[in-house]
C-alpha cells in the first residue's frame, strides 16, 4: 500500500491556493492572471496554471472578486481582478484559519 | 512538411501547423467537457485561451514561424490536462484513467464518434486486431487470441481477417488516430449497437469488394 506523496502534497496546495491568490490580489490591489501566476512562481508555489482560472471564476461568482478590462499596449486587453468588500472579509477569515492551522501543525511536527 | 493555418484565439491571429491545431482543438474541447457543470464555464475557457495565446506569442516572438505539436504539448503540460483541473479543492484523489490505457493520441473529444481503424502502433500483421481492440477498449492480446482461435477452428476467420485488413483503413493522420481512440469509452449497449452497425458496414464493404473482384475477373475474360 504505497502512499503517494505527490497526491497528498497536491491536495494541500489546492486547499491553500485560494488563500494565496486572494493574498496576491490583496497585496497588489489589482492583478491579472499571468501576473498572479508569476507571483506564485516567484514564491515557489508549484501549481498547474490551469487550476487558477476556475478558481478565479468561482471566487468572482461568489462575490469575492471583481474585475475590469484594461487595454494593454502589448497585446489584447487584460482582466484585472480586485477584492470586493466581501472578498476582503473572506480573505481575513481564511488568513486567520491558516495562522491557527500552521501554528498547530508546526507545533505537532516539531521535535520539541 | 506541414500545412499552416491561422487561428483566431483571444483576439489574436496565430499561425499554427495543422496537426498541432487539431491537438489544440481537442485539448480545448476536453477542457469544455471538464468544466461543463461549472458556473461561468465560458469565462474559464476564455481565460485559459487568453493564457494559451500569451504562451504562443512568447514562442512566436522567440523566432518560431508557427506553433507546432511540441509547442502545443508544452502548453498542455504547463496548463495541465483537463482531468487534473476540475473539481473543488477538496475532492477525491484524481484517477489517472490515461495511465491505464495506452494513449497514442492525447485529448479525448466526447462529441466525436469513435471509428474503427487499423492501429499502426499496435500491429503484428496489419493492425486489424489492434484496431478492433482500440475500438472496444480491450487488450489487443485478447482480440488476437479470439481471432487466432477462429482461424484455427474454422479457417473462416482467415478470410474475415483479410477482408478486414483490406477494408478497414489504417489510421495515419492525427485526426484519424483521435477517431480511433476518441469519444467515450463504450459501454455494453453501445458495444452491441455499434457491433451490429459495424457488422453491417463490414458486410456492405465486403459485398462491394467482391462485386469489384467479380467485375475485374469478368473483364479479364
Amino acid at each position: 500500500m504505497a502512499m503517494n506523496i505527490e497526491n497528498t502534497a497536491s491536495q494541500m496546495r489546492k486547499g491553500l491556493l485560494e488563500l494565496c491568490i486572494l493574498g496576491i490580489i490583496q497585496r497588489e490591489k489589482e492583478a491579472y492572471p499571468s501576473d498572479i501566476l508569476e507571483q506564485l512562481k516567484k514564491a515557489q508555489l508549484v501549481v498547474l496554471e490551469g487550476t487558477l482560472y476556475p478558481l478565479l471564476t468561482r471566487l468572482k461568482n461568489a462575490g469575492m472578486l471583481d474585475y475590469r478590462w484594461a487595454e494593454s499596449n502589448s497585446g489584447p486587453p487584460r482582466k484585472y481582478y480586485s477584492l470586493t468588500q466581501g472578498g476582503v472579509l473572506f480573505y481575513t477569515q481564511l488568513r486567520n484559519s491558516w495562522e491557527e492551522l500552521s501554528y498547530a501543525v508546526n507545533h505537532l511536527t516539531s521535535t520539541i | 512538411m506541414q500545412r499552416i493555418i491561422q487561428i483566431n484565439i483571444a483576439q489574436r491571429v496565430i499561425p499554427i501547423e495543422e496537426d498541432a491545431y487539431m491537438i489544440l482543438r481537442d485539448y480545448i474541447s476536453s477542457l469544455e467537457r471538464q468544466f461543463v457543470n461549472e458556473d461561468g464555464r465560458e469565462e474559464i475557457i476564455q481565460d485559459i485561451e487568453y493564457r494559451i495565446a500569451e504562451l504562443f506569442n512568447i514562442r512566436l516572438n522567440g523566432g518560431a514561424p508557427a506553433i507546432d505539436r511540441a509547442d502545443v504539448g508544452k502548453v498542455m503540460e504547463t496548463l495541465g490536462h483537463a482531468s487534473d483541473l476540475g473539481g473543488s479543492p477538496v475532492q477525491n484523489l484524481p484517477v489517472r484513467y490515461e495511465t491505464k490505457k495506452q494513449q497514442y493520441y492525447s485529448g479525448n473529444n466526447v462529441n466525436q464518434k469513435r471509428r474503427l481503424y487499423r492501429n499502426p502502433y499496435e500491429k503484428i500483421l496489419g493492425g486489424v486486431c489492434g484496431g478492433i481492440a482500440s475500438y472496444f477498449d480491450i487488450d489487443p492480446v485478447i482480440v488476437r487470441l479470439i481471432v487466432a482461435v477462429c482461424v484455427l477452428v474454422g479457417g473462416v476467420g482467415l478470410l474475415a481477417y483479410i477482408i478486414a485488413w483490406i477494408a478497414i483503413p489504417l489510421a495515419r493522420t492525427p485526426q484519424e488516430l483521435s477517431y480511433m481512440q476518441g469519444g467515450e469509452p463504450l459501454n455494453f449497449h453501445d458495444i452491441a449497437r455499434n457491433m451490429s452497425n459495424e457488422l453491417q458496414d463490414l458486410k456492405k464493404r465486403g459485398e462491394d469488394m467482391s462485386k469489384e473482384l467479380r467485375d475485374f475477373f469478368s473483364k479479364k475474360k
